[in-house]
């Protein structure tokens, strides 16, 4: 019988450390530094490439970014008008009138989707 | 006479660590470990347990050494020490549901050996299963001061909670082992209030 809480508390046992324990946690952290290791090596082989590109592209100067905007834009006009030559082929230029397509649109009814 | 490895300190093993000096790391496992050991087996009073939290912590550390700042004036040991104690609190609440079955059984084999000539070992295991069944906080304070020699700032540093709430803890903690111990049969002087001898 223990005489107070004290002395009891003092009898509590802690088992040794299992053997061979600091070799795994070693052995684990060394693993754990691979898989660092390569996600460095993929960052650094990401800034190999992003440096290669940079130097078969180099960086146009603000006279060369401003005509190269300006051709994307003409370009985009340009795509945007044979597109739009398309449209008005496709419908009003065939002889029917915009509405007609629109009255086809409005005759849709619920109970023709259930 | 010391050797040259044992005047580095933890705080400069730890700025080697983020340098990826596997070295530093091997080192202060082998300085740490049995103590951090010691203080997971506390709080999960189960040794595979204890390892997976020890080897949790000194992996986190090694993943992530700059969590550790010496420039707040906190000791390696006392900051380990909170890392540790809440993982160990985490890997009690994953299994608790089990736990608290567990030592329902427990109590129901003891209960009869009350009033018998107790061996060591039911002593130890009542002992356990009564620390065990103590909130974790409670534990964590009993642990950290009773156990582990800390100072109650210190203890209190590491369960991120103030002096005078710490000992809070620790009277409760305390309180409930007396209790539960005592009615258990285990503490003398509370058997002797029972009787009124």
């Amino acid at each position: 019988m223990n005489n107070d809480l004290d002395t009891l508390l003092n009898k509590r046992k802690v088992p040794d450390m299992p053997e061979g324990m600091n070799a795994r946690i070693i052995a684990e952290a060394a693993r754990t530094e691979q898989t660092r290791g390569s996600a460095q090596h993929k960052l650094s082989l990401g800034c190999v490439f992003t440096r290669l590109f940079d130097d078969i592209f180099p960086t146009p100067q603000p006279a060369w970014a401003a005509a190269a905007a300006v051709i994307v834009l003409a370009l985009g006009f340009v795509i945007g008008d044979m597109v739009d030559i398309g449209l008005v082929d496709l419908s009003a230029t065939n002889g029917d009138e915009l509405s007609s397509f629109m009255s086809v649109e409005d005759s849709f009814s619920v109970q023709e989707w259930v | 006479m010391a050797s040259n490895t044992d005047q580095i300190s933890d705080e400069e093993l730890v700025r080697r660590i983020s340098e990826s000096d596997h070295g530093a790391f091997a080192q202060l496992v082998e300085r740490h470990s049995k103590l951090f050991f010691s203080a997971a087996y506390r709080m999960v009073s189960n040794p595979e347990e204890a390892e997976d939290v020890v080897q949790d912590a000194y992996i986190k550390l090694w993943q992530r050494p700059e969590a550790f700042d010496p420039s707040k004036g906190v000791k390696f040991t006392t900051w380990f020490y909170r890392v540790v104690t809440n993982l160990a609190i985490d890997q009690t609440r994953k299994r608790k549901p089990q736990v608290k079955s567990e030592v329902l059984d427990v109590m129901a084999d003891k209960a009869p050996l009350a009033d018998e000539q107790l061996s060591e070992s039911d002593e130890q295991a009542m002992l356990e299963d009564a620390i065990q069944r103590l909130p974790e906080r409670q534990k964590a304070a009993l642990n950290l001061c009773f156990y582990e020699g800390l100072s109650n700032k210190e203890a209190a540093e590491i369960l991120d909670v103030g002096v005078k709430a710490l000992e809070s803890l620790l009277m409760r903690a305390k309180k409930s082992l007396k209790d539960d111990l005592g009615a258990q049969g285990l503490l003398e002087e509370d058997k002797k209030r029972k009787t009124g001898s």
